[in-house]
């Protein structure tokens, strides 16, 4: 009979674990096109959240309004994202110069540089300040079973992850605009040659991963209460060493590795000062690119 | 109003275009400022601004002022060691300025304040309250509550609630350590028992962890020392897991900032250590009314201080006028014994080279600490 | 341009050495003179990073662990044990070597992305480590009262000689950073980062120099913190957070990937650009952030690029395709 205390420390690593999770869909996605990652999707995150707070206060939209409206916003700023900094580096569409390093790393550092300029224009505005959604919106009815309390937000991410997830595959396998992008990820060349054109494809892409990125914002927010411009940050390198360790490739890996990395840091956090869980995460990755360097859950580009 | 604070802009940014040169001429009298302007720390240094900001309009409209400008604009430290030794070194440098008001943080105070004394430049914050800040040199000052006050208080109000073994959570920044450390020294002093005590992370959003570990070793009271976006996060956590042991919160939670972010639910019944509150004079009960008028917000501990301690430099430099040096100010400040400010008549002490500062209990009611003894 | 990559170092180092310090002393400012030191400081690690990113084209962002080791190495070195610069840039050097030799041999394995992040998780563990081991570091407090460069028993107080120790060993490092560089070796390292299958089939061991690149670069990162501890008198957790190591990164981007004058270029910019926008204040960062994007896009080679900064130094080579000396063989 495991302890409750033990059972219900877990339960809130697998809480904050997906978060992690429902962030590292939308990188993972970008990822599998074009082997760049974005690190503004942190951003994306973060203005999902505050476009949570402007419409519950400055607008004061009921909740069903409000997600339409962050849907939005988070496709616009995605589309913007990989305008500035993604296509500027695609000047030449063959798979050689799409994926050389020289390019990966050029758009790693603009859509770094691009989020620090987002998350600044966040702190101007708002300066640094945490902010506070009203507490009608906020989904905190505690919700308990066994001895284990939990509240109706975090039970919404983890649902939310796993409809975003159900989705995603959905738009991958079932669609046309999904076909496209598996094709584009596999096979550069021969997609081209099918007749598929790369740069709707990418930005279809990022739309769909900011999308994700925006809505895991929302929820996040909702769950919590309390935004703040540096949000983001944190979050999106828990979620990219998610990534990492679910195979890069891989979006059921990467939120099962979202989870791990949760449960990891709550296991640590029984017997460690909180402080410390922080390395946690860190030293899963370590780990992982020394022993395990294609992931958890690696398979061949499809 | 916004004349005056034009012209002391104005006649900032002209002074600040590295004049070296003594205005003995010109009735304009320019103090240093470094604060957090921007970064994590933003808010507070902007707190500090507006207080500097409103004591500068109040102070000039009356006739101590004797017709002289002040100007005080807060320089951005961002909350960072380094900025703060290369301001203080900047405004050593600069003869125009007389003293230098600052940090927020103890960490940069600590860090800047041996470049101040060295260069023999005054440097009073109205808010760092780490206890080695006045024993730097001769030139550092404060105006604040010290930690060793406070946490000898916290240990006590804590014992006389019938407190016996509490739960102890704490940031573990400069504010942090020392807070968590002197309450424990107090508390356990007096005979308690601390039988949980542990430092989160300043940039989580979710302690129900370490709250849940404190639960099992069933404290009868609970203590967090940090400040409000954390606090308010715990007691908003504390709420939604059921816990129902009562919870006693730091001085640096005295703000409306707690009510803000946690809600007023979350807050219901919180004890708390109070240092400003109108309820402890009609000074300050004027205070808050009129900083509510100008700015349209209750003021937090940190804006009060500020405009007290801008007060009392202000009023320190007119009357020393027009034979005001550097030194003179240095001398100004160990003579002082006491200032009749918005919290009073405050003490000095010159051996321990602090300012007693009067502490209360008080228990949140409806979002506002309402003052029990 | 008909300079010569020797009269170009011969004017750097009288630049540092004479020019400089005599501006200061006529300014009499101790708050420039500072300034310098910081900028000095930054150049080392600028050319540290440039050596590890462009030359040997591993982007890393682990800065800080190695200058953060080297600082606080002097740091406790200096406040519990009274030691000498020398002593401290000694023990730094060593510790920050045989560190980086150990995360060397583990991480060169991994390939261009994988060794940035795993470089980043040990930046930020860095930082979490010296934030929260308070018994060895003083935690969030910092380091404070750190005694300033004592050489051979003497205290080098003033803040202008405090200046010429810093100018003399950052024109130490830089030289052993050109001559690692601008040598065959380098044209090895070079080679490597080129392809690195066709390296290996001319037989170099490209593990192995991957490795003494990195703790190469290590072992000068520590050196420049040492260097840092003494001038500022003070460190703290908050110099070395990870955001430190993307500053580096950028001035070696923004001063030109794989070449020195590049990063010196680089280290300047990245410290005096804050300085001068002091008057903006607030908006340093986004300004920051603004330089970084438009260097990236408009402006990738950097401000002196490789390619020119070979061209230059191998003018003075004779039968290199540059020189202007050839001599038919």
């Amino acid at each position: 009979m495991i302890d409750t205390f033990v059972l219900s420390q877990l339960a809130i690593g697998v809480s904050v674990g997906m978060t992690y999770s429902i962030v590292a869909i939308g990188l993972t996605l970008i990822y599998r096109v074009l082997s760049a990652v974005n690190f503004a999707h942190g951003e994306v995150y973060t203005i999902g959240a505050f476009t949570t707070l402007i419409g519950a206060t400055a607008l004061k939209l009921p909740l069903w309004a409000i997600v339409p409206l962050v849907l939005l916003v988070g496709a616009a700023f995605g589309w913007g994202i990989e305008r500035a900094a993604f296509r500027p580096f695609r000047k030449f569409t063959d798979e050689a110069s799409l994926k050389s390093r020289a390019v990966r790393e050029a758009t790693l550092l603009s859509s770094f540089a691009l989020g620090l300029v987002v998350r600044e224009i966040l702190d101007q505005v708002y300066h640094g300040e945490w902010l506070a959604i009203p507490q009608e919106y906020l989904l905190s009815n505690p919700v308990s079973f066994g001895g284990i309390h939990l509240s109706a937000g975090e039970l919404a991410i983890g649902v939310v992850s796993v409809v975003m997830l159900a989705c995603l595959q959905f738009m991958l396998h079932r669609t046309r605009i999904g076909i496209a992008i598996r094709a584009v990820s596999s096979n550069l060349i021969g997609a081209q040659f099918s007749g598929i054109d790369i740069n709707r494809v990418v930005v279809a892409v990022f739309i769909v991963g900011s999308l994700l990125g925006a809505v895991a914002g929302m929820v996040v927010s909702l769950a919590y209460g309390n935004v703040q411009s540096f949000m983001g940050l944190t979050v999106v390198i828990k979620a990219f060493v998610a990534m990492v360790i679910g195979g890069l490739t891989s979006l059921p890996g990467a939120v099962i590795a979202g989870i791990l990395i949760g449960v990891a840091e709550a296991t640590a956090g029984i017997f460690l000062p909180s402080a410390w869980t922080e390395m946690v995460a860190y030293a899963m990755l370590l780990l992982t690119l020394l022993f395990l360097p294609q992931g958890l859950f690696a398979r061949r580009r499809a | 109003m916004k004349h005056a604070f034009l012209s002391s802009v104005l006649a900032a940014a002209a002074l600040s275009l590295g004049s070296s040169v003594v205005h003995a001429q010109a009735k304009e009298v320019k103090f240093g400022c470094y604060a957090p302007m921007t970064g994590q720390l933003a808010i507070f240094g902007k707190s500090m601004q507006s207080g500097f900001d409103m004591a500068i309009d109040d102070f000039q409209k009356s006739p101590q002022s004797k017709g002289l400008k002040f100007s005080i604009q807060c320089e951005d430290d961002q909350g960072r060691a380094d900025d703060g030794i290369n301001l203080a070194r900047k405004f050593v440098e600069d003869n125009s300025v007389l003293a230098v008001l600052g940090s927020w943080s103890s960490t940069v105070t600590l860090a800047a304040a041996p470049v101040y004394n060295e260069g023999k430049l005054v440097n009073i914050t109205p808010i760092s309250s780490h206890p080695d800040v006045t024993k730097v040199g001769p030139y550092v000052f404060r105006q604040s509550l010290v930690q060793s006050q406070e946490g000898a208080f916290n240990g006590a109000s804590l014992w006389k609630l019938g407190a016996r073994n509490i739960a102890m959570l704490g940031i573990p920044n400069d504010y942090g350590k020392a807070n968590m450390a002197l309450t424990k020294r107090s508390f356990e002093a007096q005979g308690g028992k601390v039988v949980f005590e542990e430092f989160v992370r300043t940039d989580a959003q979710d302690f129900r962890q370490t709250l849940q570990k404190a639960a099992r070793e069933n404290p009868d009271w609970i203590y967090i020392g940090a400040f409000a976006p954390q606090t308010a996060l715990m007691l908003k956590q504390l709420r939604q897991m059921g816990m129902k042991t009562p919870v006693y919160v730091c001085a640096a939670d005295d703000t409306p900032d707690l009510a803000r972010l946690a809600g007023s639910d979350a807050i219901e019944g919180t004890h708390v250590t109070v240092q400003t509150n109108p309820v402890l004079g009609p000074e300050l009960a004027d205070f808050y009314k009129r900083y509510e008028a100008r700015y349209n917000r209750l003021p937090d501990p940190f804006a009060a201080n500020s405009y007290n301690t801008a007060m009392m430099m202000m009023t320190m430099v007119a009357q020393q006028y027009p034979n005001v040096t550097r030194e003179s100010i240095r001398k100004g400040l160990d003579d002082i014994r006491v200032f009749d400010g918005i919290f009073g008549k405050l003490k000095y002490d010159p051996a321990s080279r602090e300012w007693e500062f009067k502490l209360l209990h008080g228990v949140i009611e409806n979002g506002t600490a309402k003052v029990t003894n | 341009m008909s300079r010569s990559g020797v009269s170009v170092r011969l004017a750097f180092a009288i630049l540092l050495l004479a020019l400089v310090p005599a501006l200061l002393a006529w300014a009499g400012s101790p708050y420039f003179g500072r300034l310098a030191q910081v900028v000095l400081v930054a150049i080392v690690l600028t050319g540290a990073l440039n050596l590890l990113t462009g030359t040997a084209g591993l982007l890393a962002l682990d800065t800080v662990v190695f200058y953060g080791l080297g600082a606080y190495t002097a740091a406790i070195l200096s406040v519990n044990a009274g030691t000498s610069f020398l002593v401290d840039v000694a023990a730094a050097v060593v510790l920050t070597s045989i560190v980086g030799a150990i995360c060397g041999f583990a991480l060169v394995r991994l390939t261009s992305i994988f060794f940035a992040v795993a470089t980043m998780a040990l930046a930020i563990s860095f930082h979490t480590t010296v934030l929260n081991w308070g018994d060895l570091t003083r935690g969030p407090m910092g380091y404070r009262g750190i005694p300033p460069v004592r050489l051979f028993g003497h205290a080098v107080g003033g803040w202008l000689e405090s200046y010429y120790v810093t100018a003399l060993f950052c024109l130490i490092a830089l030289f052993i950073m050109h001559r690692v560089m601008h040598s065959f070796y380098g044209n090895a390292v070079r080679a490597i980062r080129e392809d690195e299958e066709c390296a290996l089939s001319l037989g170099l061991r490209t593990r192995l120099m991957r490795v003494q690149v990195y703790t190469l670069h290590a072992a000068i990162m520590g050196a420049a913190g040492v260097l840092y501890a003494h001038s500022n008198q003070f460190i703290g957790p908050d110099n070395f957070v990870m955001f430190e190591s993307a500053l580096v990164l950028t001035g070696v981007i923004v001063g030109g990937i794989g070449s020195l004058p590049g990063a010196v270029i680089g280290g300047i910019v990245m410290v005096l650009l804050p300085e001068a926008l002091r008057e903006i204040g607030n908006l340093r960062a986004l300004a920051f952030g603004i330089v970084l994007f438009l260097s990236i896009l408009l402006l990738p080679r950097g401000l002196f690029s490789e390619v020119r900064a070979l061209a230059l130094f191998r003018r003075d080579m004779p039968n290199s395709p540059w020189s202007r000396r050839r001599r038919v063989p």
